[in-house]
């Protein structure tokens, strides 16, 4: 019955000559929600980036679904079912807050019915972005931005959606709450993989978990030992 | 400031020369260069004509092309009219010569001391048109400001064809049929020797901290301005010297072909915008050599052409197949924005530097160390009072409203911070915290309210001194006049045709008074008004008075390295002025290792030395944000704005942060005001907070005091703050009760 979305291989990628990868593999299944935890630099967001097609691998491959997606252009993995809110949330900052969950749905423009299903769907997760809907995305705080990135994401309806430091620069209720959504957008069927540097947090709601050092995944397991984990607990939970 | 062992012990910093070093050098540099001219001209003399002439073209697209990359490649505006300047420069100096020939008489020609006085004046008659098109250049960017180059451009080439028409006096010009006359002065020497000058001059900007400036301004003007760099005088200087260097190619040409207004068109200028985007935007090596092969080349096809009967149409088409092809197999120009140095070849085959394998080897461990290294705890940092009485009180800020349109985003804030102090800013998001920053850096005017620094009005109302404001209402009454006198004037002389009688002549008289009566009427009233209270001071401004900031999304100058980052910092703070970059003097190159020493040191207490070579924007996420408090240290601030400043840290790396910014704090006398949403560095670091909630302040006090505030938790926190067992705290309509 499980099946594996995402399955990648030995993943080796380069920014000029530093090496950010250096041989990752790690895999998704179906309807999980796996968190990648690890210091700056350790190549979490690198991996979230390839995953997507905006970085090229050197070395290794990625499945999705049973097929290599790591040579195709980003908008195909798009296409395909992969949506990414990227670290920094990266909205269209001159473009009103439909337009850009609009542009979210840009793969899916022939299915307008759905579209606008998919955007009740997001109000009711971000009632804010309601609120601010004909606002140009430049001018929402923060955290609004970052509720955007996600919603735009989930607009491609994605079956695997990417999430690259949902929680970043959130409030901290808002931080309870973003990880509150995770867990429903996941209960809706997709299946998430999730960057994350409130280890905690993430590891809380995950299923398994990686971390990451210096391009390597040096642990797996289920994300509730490694929360037990004694090097997880002191290095990236801030505990004595 | 203390001196970390790495920054010395790297050997980057080259130890300042002694004046005989130092010019020595120059003079062997000097030697070289016109060795090297005198040898071209040799080869150049027993060369036929034609090929004399193509080598001249080539020289004076050299000029043309590495001066418009000052504007278009390091300051990032977008020119299209650099024909124009040429022109003015070719008219100019042409009529210097000309005239001076006319009153020599017969068969005599000026010398060569004449041709040099013509581009002397060709160049600042163009500068000073370069200062005339660099002003709207304030306003504008991107396309809008090529349209109004596009525009200038076009407009002396209509002035030049009908130059009789302003006063028959200029009729030697020869309006549209072409300026004759024009003695042949041009020689090999003298257009190489200008295109190697302008070549150095250029080079020896962009090296400086002075190009870096330009180049900031091209990378984000936000945070350009932040960094204290004065981004507008920054685009009219770049405007300035790109024209001067036009003219003096324009002056060359005239006195080397014919030439008339239409030859230097429109399609001239974007021949030149080709040359620079073909070599590489940015790079004057590119833009040199673009120069060269684009005015080359077709006159090679020629040649081809001939051997194999082609027609002359052909011979275009294949030209603009060239470009384009080369456009495709190198899309970002030749060299991009790189350079050919004799230090970067000499690197080039030396380089056994082991290469970075990766970004975080050892971080960890490192990171403790490069503390230890910097001797941080050899300076006795005073203690920090907690209670902290008898500080002086070094921010203020008084009823401080911003409104946008009809949204207050700031309402009515008071803070008070003392010297020393580290307070938090905290608040749920869209609060308007980033506000506050914009406001207190400049970057946004207050609606209402004062802001008082280090003992200074920063904003506010300003009201000018009695004299000030009377001889700025002066000014503006006078500039009101003329202009009115202008106008009127025009209208009058159209009168003249239709009404030769007394009558019309008495309406003239009339009409030509209104005018600058009319100005100066209108003028008084609005600026009765307006010339109430100064402008506000400009963000760079607030930075020189000693705030400075980082970004919440990140604005790192991201093309540049990370070490060029934080000179752009140490900018702020030099002594040096734009000739001592252009001439890269003693001063200059002091300076310049001193700043390079600064940097490298406090990049070095970051841990961040290692990627000083790297570009900013290939940095992990956390990196960045430290190299953004690099940057904002090294201008030497009194109070430093902190957005964010954790933010994409896992807890460890935070810890190590925020103990570095204590210690900084400690060893500078920082003030620092801190927005930060993890409520464990909050708590742990700051002295007092202040919360805001839609744009006011809802409490103010010490950290225990903020963490048991039933609205603060109501508000922000969350029922459980620090315990993460992920349910959440219902947001909206909590927050709403409270309110109620």
């Amino acid at each position: 019955m499980e099946r594996r979305v995402l399955n990648i291989s030995n993943l080796q990628v380069y920014y000029g000559a530093i090496r950010a990868l250096d041989g990752i593999s790690l895999e998704v299944h179906q309807g999980e929600i796996v968190s990648m935890i690890g210091a700056n630099g350790a190549g979490k967001s690198t991996t979230i980036r390839t995953i997507s097609g905006l970085v090229r691998p050197r070395e290794g491959e990625v499945l999705y679904e049973g097929q290599p997606i790591q040579r195709l252009p980003a908008h195909q993995i798009v296409e395909r079912g992969v949506g990414q809110s990227p670290e920094g949330r990266r909205v269209f900052a001159n473009m009103t807050v439909r337009e850009n969950l609009e542009l979210g749905a840009y793969t899916r423009q022939k299915h307008r019915a759905e579209v606008k299903e998919d955007l009740d769907r997001v109000f009711q997760l971000f009632p804010r972005l309601k609120e601010r809907l004909t606002q140009s995305a430049g001018t929402l705080s923060g955290g609004e931005q970052q509720m955007l990135a996600i919603g735009r994401a989930l607009m491609a309806r994605p079956r695997l959606l990417l999430l690259d430091e949902p929680s970043l620069g959130l409030a901290p209720f808002l931080v309870q709450s973003i990880f509150r959504i995770i867990r429903d957008i996941n209960a809706q069927g997709v299946t998430i993989l999730l960057v994350e540097q409130n280890a905690h947090q993430a590891l809380r709601i995950a299923d398994r978990g990686y971390v990451l050092e210096t391009g390597r995944v040096v642990l797996t397991d289920t994300a509730a030992n490694l929360l037990k984990n004694d090097m997880v607990r002191k290095a990236y939970l801030g505990e004595a | 400031m203390s001196t970390p062992s790495q920054a010395l012990s790297s050997g980057e910093a080259r130890p300042a020369s002694t004046a005989a070093q130092f010019y020595g050098r120059r003079l062997i540099w000097l030697a070289v260069g016109v060795v090297c001219l005198l040898i071209g001209n040799a080869i150049n003399n027993n060369l036929i004509d034609y090929v004399q002439d193509i080598i001249r073209q080539c020289g004076i697209a050299i000029i043309m092309a590495v001066s418009l990359n000052i504007v278009n490649g390091m300051t990032g505006q977008f020119s299209i009219g650099h024909a124009g300047f040429m022109s003015i420069g070719a008219y100019s100096g042409a009529s210097l010569t000309y005239l001076a020939a006319q009153r020599m008489g017969h068969g005599a020609a000026p010398g060569f001391g004449w041709m040099l006085a013509a581009m002397l004046v060709g160049g600042i008659v163009a500068a000073i048109f370069g200062y005339i098109v660099g002003v709207p250049s304030l306003r504008l960017r991107g396309d809008y400001l090529a349209i109004v180059t596009l525009g200038f451009g076009e407009i002396i080439r209509v002035i030049f064809e009908n130059v009789g028409e302003i006063s028959p006096s200029f009729n030697f010009m020869g309006g549209a049929t072409g300026f004759y006359g024009v003695p042949q002065l041009t020689n090999f020497v003298l257009v190489f020797g200008s295109a190697l000058a302008v070549i150095v001059l250029t080079r020896n900007l962009k090296f400086s901290s002075h190009g870096l400036a330009f180049m900031s301004v091209r990378e984000d003007e936000i945070a350009a301005d932040a960094m204290g760099v004065n981004t507008t005088r920054i685009k009219v200087v770049a405007f300035v010297l790109s024209a001067f260097f036009a003219g003096i190619g324009g002056v060359l040409f005239a006195h080397t072909l014919f030439f008339q207004p239409k030859t230097f068109n429109f399609i001239l200028s974007i021949n030149y915008v080709v040359m620079i985007v073909l070599g590489g935007t940015g790079s004057i090596t590119g833009a040199a050599l673009a120069g060269v092969v684009l005015t080359a080349l077709p006159e090679y096809l020629k040649t081809i052409q001939d051997k194999i009967h082609f027609k002359d149409e052909y011979r275009l088409v294949a030209y603009a197949i060239l470009l384009v092809l080369m456009m495709l197999l190198r899309p970002s120009g030749i060299f991009g924005q790189g350079e050919i140095s004799l230090r970067g070849v000499v690197r080039f085959f030396r380089r056994g530097r082991t290469p970075v394998t990766s970004l975080t080897e050892g971080l960890a461990e490192e990171g403790e160390q490069a503390v230890e290294d910097t001797g941080v705890e050899a300076v006795t940092a005073p203690p920090i009072e907690r209670d902290g009485k008898e500080r002086p009180v070094i921010l203020s800020i008084q009823n401080l409203t911003k409104r946008f349109g009809g949204l207050t985003a700031v309402g009515d804030v008071n803070i008070e911070m003392k010297r020393g102090e580290l307070v938090g800013l905290i608040g749920p998001n869209g609060a308007g915290k980033t506000t506050v920053f914009n406001l207190l850096t400049g970057v946004y005017e207050p609606s209402e309210g004062r802001l008082e620094f280090d003992g200074a009005l920063l904003a506010g109302e300003r009201p000018y001194a009695p004299l000030q404001r009377a001889l700025l209402l002066a000014m503006d009454v006078l500039i009101a006049a003329i202009g009115g006198w202008i106008i009127t004037t025009i209208i009058a002389s159209a009168i003249v045709p239709y009404a030769p009688d007394a009558a019309a002549q008495r309406l003239q008289a009339f009409v030509r008074w209104t005018g600058p009566i009319l100005g100066v009427a209108l003028s008084l009233g609005t600026a009765l008004r307006r010339r109430q209270n100064r402008p506000g001071l400009k963000p760079y401004q607030f930075a020189q008075r000693g705030i400075s900031r980082t970004f919440q999304n990140i604005r790192l100058f991201g093309n540049l390295t990370v070490l060029e980052n934080v000179r752009i910092g140490t900018y702020l703070r030099r002594r040096t002025n734009l000739f001592d970059g252009l001439f890269r003097t003693r001063r200059q190159e002091r300076e310049e290792a001193a700043s390079i020493h600064k940097a490298r040191a406090l990049l070095a207490r970051f841990n961040l030395l290692r990627f000083e070579h790297e570009l900013a924007r290939n940095l992990p996420y956390g990196d960045q944000r430290r190299l953004e408090i690099v940057r904002a240290l090294a201008t030497e601030p009194k109070l430093l704005l902190l957005d964010e400043p954790a933010a994409g840290m896992n807890p460890q790396e935070k810890s190590g942060l925020m103990r570095l910014i204590r210690q900084i704090r400690a060893e500078y006398g920082l003030t620092v005001l801190l927005i930060e949403h993890d409520m464990k560095v909050v708590m742990g670091i700051c002295e007092r907070i202040y919360v805001l909630d839609y744009g006011r302040i809802i409490a103010s006090g010490s950290p225990e005091e903020i963490q048991r505030d039933p609205k603060v938790i109501a508000a922000y926190l969350g029922e459980d703050l620090g315990d993460a067992d992920g349910d959440g705290v219902p947001d909206g309509e909590q927050r709403e009760k409270v309110r109620e």
